[in-house]
């Protein structure tokens, strides 16, 4: 049976609740956005002994149809660690990973707003 | 008027008894205090002395039980405790004792007004008439004024209907209303001889028929009269009402642009939060692409080392094919001995080492699937889209906290305002305006149709007086002297105003001259409302002039005014360099002994320096007093150099 969801931990929830700032509209935006900063920093697929249970009660979980309704995220994750048995996981990992170390950034004060995690926007010469 | 002495009784911050003595003689006191030390209650407590009204700031009168000092409140332990100020003075060749005072018992507040002469103490009514002679509350801005007070009198030079107010106490101070009541009181004598006349009784039939009608037009005349009377009681009542209104408007004046700027400030951020709600939607619409946007970096690198690996798998896929194609012919060799192209026998058996590559094919397939699915998240324009409109919300955010800091802050500084009180003056003025317009119009209809039966009354008169023999003669001639002493009395105003504003300019161009630092300001011209402007050396007025100027002109119209005034007081000056450049304010200063013969200015030691007085004014100098704190409610009046 092939996974069909992807879900927070109770840490990677509690990470996403510090993102206000960040107007997204839907919490599957910010999970996304943490995937993508994954994947930027190269965060492996280990999942830690303190990675905590993803969907436990009060946790957020998607269905993978609405996160990845055109299979986007699955093709890229794959296009990028090669053929995995359950891409979702992957992308589960990485989300929570990434949402994480967005919201210790956060905290840090090395990012204030969206724009400091896009790349620099440069001017036509 | 000659001030020797005010006496401060645990006043506003002066706890105990204090005085403030200055020697008899001409000169300039100097009163130096930092902020909030005490230097307006001084100036204020003039006011009080004399009107019973203490002004805040913005024009509101204090509650006089706040005029008790609260140390002293707090110390008395609920026992009574007066605050009081008393002057000592000198008028019309008497010495008075003036003394204002309250007093503070629980929540009962008593007050007093005591007025000495030499050693006979006035009723209150006559010591109220007293204090009203000694300094009349309308010409009080001549005596008591700060540079707020100073800037009304550009009023008179642009704009004579708001100047009308200040036109008027202005020649209060210079006794053009003696004249006015003369002619009134003149009227008054026609009228009533002209009633004598009526009672005269005439043998002849004319003069009898005339005597008849006299009595109905008496009656008629008496009644406009009335009339008018009424109209003149309901115009003072308004102008009074005007100039109070135009008193607290100018009073107010910071307050109200407080409270404007806070209306800006609330509006502005209204509005910023308005377009921060629109920003935030904006980037809503776009921000799910907020993922692909962060990725394209490392997808463009990752996509570059694909396409690369691409390009030689495709390289490798081209040599297989022409392998292919050789391994054919190789196969055609072998089977037939010669060359397929040339049909030559074949010297050599063909090219060695020829690998077949199955596999290749595989592996580019799967790097194309890859780059596919990389390039399908790939949106590079999305980064800039989102970072300006991410760059829009964050400024609108900043926007609406900065203004709300902004609103704070305002909101602050017009708490415990009345603002509806405040926001309603103009409106108020604007209807005493049109009230009094409407009630000058009736005036002026009510006069023309009063003289038009004064006029009647006149030719009835002149029939019953000739028909009465020697006696309605000398009638007739006292009443022709009555009205030509009216004409005269008329005439005498006109010439007298005129003599009048050209010894102001005169005075005021002394004085001018003494203070501008520019030569080329040779004089200045009055205009018939008194206001005043500045002649250029060629001859022009000119049209602008810095708020320095403005400050000085102010002040050498003062000081004219004080010059040829049949009124003499002391003149006291809160803030009066605030806004002079250190040239300007020494030759101010230098010339305030010649504005009044005793004048008290309050200054901080950051307008004029102890040093500087004393150079500056020399034997000018009266006295120097510096307020000294003990604590917040606790100022203490010293001589300088004492502790």
């Amino acid at each position: 049976m092939p996974k069909t969801t992807v879900a927070l931990t109770p840490a990677g929830t509690a990470a996403s609740k510090q993102m206000d700032s960040f107007n997204m509209p839907e919490r599957a935006d910010l999970v996304r956005l943490g995937f993508a900063y994954a994947v930027t920093h190269g965060f492996d697929l280990d999942r830690p002994d303190n990675f905590g249970v993803p969907g436990s009660k009060d946790n957020y979980t998607a269905n993978t149809g609405t996160l990845d309704p055109d299979r986007r995220i699955e093709g890229l994750v794959v296009a990028l660690y090669g053929e995995l048995d359950e891409p979702y996981y992957a992308v589960e990992t990485l989300a929570n990973k990434g949402l994480l170390a967005i919201a210790e950034a956060l905290r840090s004060g090395a990012i204030g707003s969206i724009s400091d995690l896009l790349p620099e926007v440069g001017f036509p010469d | 008027m000659r001030l020797h002495r005010i006496g401060y009784s645990n006043f506003g911050p002066f706890k105990g008894n204090q005085a403030l003595e200055l020697p008899d003689r001409d000169g300039v006191a100097v009163i130096y205090g930092d902020n909030n030390y005490g230097k307006t209650t001084i100036f204020n407590s003039v006011r009080w002395l004399f009107t019973g009204k203490f002004f805040e700031r913005y024009g509101q009168i204090r509650d006089d039980r706040l005029l008790v000092n609260r140390e002293a409140v707090a110390e008395a332990n609920g026992a009574p405790v007066m605050a009081r100020v008393t002057a000592r003075v000198n008028w019309r060749h008497d010495c008075y004792t003036l003394t204002r005072s309250v007093i503070l018992e629980g929540d009962t507040l008593k007050r007093r007004l005591d007025v000495i002469r030499e050693s006979d103490a006035l009723s209150f009514e006559d010591a109220q008439a007293t204090l009203q002679q000694m300094i009349p509350e309308e010409i009080q801005q001549f005596f008591l004024f700060d540079a707020e007070a100073l800037n009304r009198y550009e009023d008179l030079l642009h704009d004579p209907t708001a100047g009308e107010e200040l036109k008027k106490a202005i020649e209060r101070i210079l006794g053009v209303p003696v004249l006015k009541n003369a002619i009134k009181d003149l009227r008054t004598l026609t009228d009533e001889h002209t009633k004598v006349i009526s009672k005269l009784r005439t043998k002849d039939a004319q003069a009898a028929a005339a005597v008849k009608q006299f009595p109905q037009l008496e009656k008629v005349l008496e009644k406009r009269n009335e009339d008018i009377s009424k109209i003149e009681m309901a115009i003072k009542k308004l102008e009074d009402e005007r100039s109070e209104i135009e008193q607290h408007m100018t009073d107010s004046q910071t307050a109200r642009d407080l409270l404007d700027a806070r209306r800006q400030i609330a509006r502005a951020h209204k509005e910023a939060k308005k377009e921060l709600e629109s920003a935030r939607e904006r980037f809503k619409e776009i921000a799910p692409q907020a993922w692909t946007a962060v990725l394209t970096p490392t997808l463009e690198t990752k996509l570059d080392k694909l396409r690369a690996e691409r390009e030689g798998l495709e390289l490798a896929q081209h040599v297989f094919d022409r392998e292919q194609q050789l391994i054919q012919l190789r196969k055609e060799l072998d089977e037939t001995g010669e060359c397929p192209c040339c049909l030559q026998p074949a010297l050599h058996p063909g090219i060695e080492g020829v690998q077949s590559a199955h596999d290749q094919r595989a592996a580019l397939e799967a790097i194309r699937s890859r780059i596919q699915s990389l390039e399908r998240v790939l949106d590079p324009a999305a980064v800039a889209r989102l970072d300006e409109r991410n760059r829009t919300l964050q400024d609108m955010a900043m926007k609406v906290h900065d203004l709300a800091s902004d609103l704070a802050e305002a909101e602050e500084q017009v708490e415990g305002l009345d603002e509806p009180v405040l926001s309603d003056l103009p409106k108020k003025l604007a209807n005493t305006k049109v009230q009094l317009r409407i009630n000058r119009e009736a005036l002026q209809e009510a006069v023309e149709k009063r003289d038009e039966y004064a006029e009647e009354a006149k030719r009835l008169a002149a029939i019953i007086a000739q028909g009465s023999g020697e006696e309605g003669r000398v009638a007739t001639r006292k009443q022709h002297l009555l009205t030509s002493l009216q004409r005269l009395y008329s005439d005498a105003i006109d010439r007298y105003r005129k003599e009048l504003t050209q010894r102001v300019e005169h005075e005021a161009t002394e004085v001018f001259l003494s203070i501008r630092s520019d030569p080329d300001f040779v004089r200045l011209s009055i205009n018939e409302d008194y206001g005043l402007s500045i002649v250029h050396r060629d001859g022009e007025l000119e049209p602008h002039r810095s708020a320095g100027y403005e400050h000085i002109v102010a002040l050498s119209l003062i000081a004219a005014l004080q010059r040829c005034a049949p009124v003499q007081a002391p003149i006291f000056m809160d803030m009066a360099f605030a806004r002079l450049d250190p040239k300007h304010k020494l030759n101010t200063l230098r010339a305030l002994p010649t504005v009044a013969a005793q004048v008290v200015v309050f200054v901080h030691e950051g307008e004029i320096k102890t040093l500087e007085a004393h150079s500056t004014l020399q034997s000018s100098l009266l006295c120097e007093r510096q307020l000294t704190r003990r604590s917040a409610r606790h100022t203490e009046i010293l001589k300088i150099g004492s502790s």
